[in-house]
């Protein structure tokens, strides 16, 4: 199978799902990846392949596949090459710890932002449990 | 008992609760519920405060006031509330995750 696009990425791993009885997770496990890896790429409007040697190390494991670049969208992550080889020594995944760790910047400051703009509306839930305590008091058991 | 439902307090028929946890789980005496309240009544955060359409009408969830009492404590119920665009879930992960 040629890979040419984010849909030919996803039937591959489709036709590896079939095959094996895997799930995506257990697929990226099985190939040496966190088991996230594989889940933004499975979304049918996400438009990017994982990087060549993520594919490779799925390739290697369950095979059948081939790559083109041409016209071919990949994610990349760029790190300092002793860092990728250290982590990569360590059976680390940089690509998935690099993602988490963005995707989590990115919550916590859209997370901050929402506490930003309901900063009223907390100051007057604040007030109001100063004014009439919590309706649970009597009840709650923790 | 039915899954997201509400029921009024038996020694406090004004506040109306809303069941989370799930149905069965009060075999341990003990349930998770938040109170509801009218729209306008209670300082509401999107998304964190959900306006549910249940059975009763429009009702403000107080998510962040949820608390576990005693079984025993729920009184009449008012029916359930049927989460189809998933209010509740989204409401509850941003209180614990800040989804």
């Amino acid at each position: 199978m040629r890979i040419t696009n984010a849909s030919d990425f996803r039937a591959w791993i489709k036709q590896i799902e079939t095959n094996t009885s895997l799930t995506p997770s257990e697929i990226a496990r099985a190939s040496g990846l966190a088991e996230s890896t594989l889940t933004r790429y499975m979304h049918p409007d996400y438009p990017r392949i994982p990087q060549r040697r993520t594919i490779k190390k799925i390739a290697g494991r369950f095979g059948g596949v081939m790559l083109d670049r041409s016209g071919v969208e990949e994610d990349s992550i760029a790190f300092e090459r002793r860092l990728q080889a250290e982590a990569e020594t360590l059976g680390l995944d940089p690509d998935a710890i690099a993602r988490q760790a963005i995707e989590n910047a990115i919550k916590e400051k859209r997370f901050s932002e929402w506490m930003d703009a309901n900063r009223e509306v907390f100051e007057a839930k604040a007030r109001d449990v100063d004014e009439h305590g919590l309706w649970c008091d009597r009840y709650r058991l923790f | 008992m039915e899954r997201h439902a509400l029921y009024r307090l038996k020694d406090n028929p004004d506040l109306e609760v809303i069941l989370l946890s799930y149905p069965g789980v009060e075999r341990s005496k003990v349930v998770i519920v938040a109170p509801l309240a009218q729209p306008g009544t209670f300082p509401s955060a999107p998304i964190l405060n959900p306006t549910l359409d249940t059975p009763v009408g429009p009702r403000d969830l107080a998510t962040e006031r949820l608390a576990a009492i005693h079984v025993r404590e729920l009184g009449t119920t008012l029916g359930a509330y049927d989460d189809k665009q998933f209010l509740i879930s989204r409401a509850l992960s941003r209180l614990f995750d800040g989804n």
